[in-house]
């Protein structure tokens, strides 16, 4: 699953610190998220989407092989 | 289920009190062979080596039961998947010491079991913890 959530970051002009500290998660699991490493549950993702006032898909989208 | 009730600083004590009562007997023996002292049979008495045993597994159960600074669900994930795997590990050694000691007796009690799959379980979560950390 691909995201764009670095994207939304340098549009707010915010560190991964900062987003981390806004939907209490730690800057870890907005770098894994990121990386594409992990995959965040329904919850994290609508409170990401909600924060940046976008619907999920918009910063979440499936790739082939999902 | 989320079973990590204490704060964070148990986690520091557990490990404390995990290490320093596991090693403690093997230290012993140790530095006694090393140093030539005659065995000190206090430090070996049966009812020493049960309290260690005890100090050591209220160490690992304070661990477990301890959360992390920032607690998480990649952390939750992260914690699941090395405790599977050491689980599965374990198993897998549980299995090789079986057939190793198939004509004798197994030397490997609970306690020791426990022990393994503490050590395994902090290789893995902190090789997992660091591996997305970067």
């Amino acid at each position: 699953m691909k995201n764009t959530i670095k994207v939304e970051r340098a549009r707010h002009d915010m560190t991964q610190a900062d987003l981390a500290e806004k939907i209490s998660v730690s800057r870890q699991t907005i770098h894994a998220i990121e990386k594409g490493k992990f995959v965040p549950s329904t919850v994290l993702a609508l409170k990401i989407a909600r924060f940046f006032e976008l619907k999920v898909e918009e910063i979440f989208t499936l790739e082939e092989g999902d | 289920m989320k079973i990590q009730i204490l704060p964070h600083i148990f986690k520091k004590i557990g490990l404390v009190l995990f290490f320093i009562s596991f090693i403690n007997p093997y230290m012993i023996g140790f530095m006694q062979r090393l140093l030539g002292f005659p065995l000190n049979r206090e430090w070996s008495t049966p009812i020493w080596l049960k309290a260690l045993e005890l100090v050591s597994l209220s160490g690992i159960l304070f661990y477990f039961l301890s959360k992390e600074k920032i607690e998480d669900e990649l952390i939750y994930n992260l914690r699941m998947e090395a405790m599977s795997t050491a689980f599965i590990i374990g198993l897998g050694v549980l299995w090789l010491v079986q057939i190793l000691t198939i004509n004798g007796e197994s030397t490997m009690g609970i306690s020791g079991l426990f022990y393994f799959y503490m050590i395994l379980f902090l290789i893995i979560y902190h090789y997992k913890k660091r591996n997305f950390s970067l």
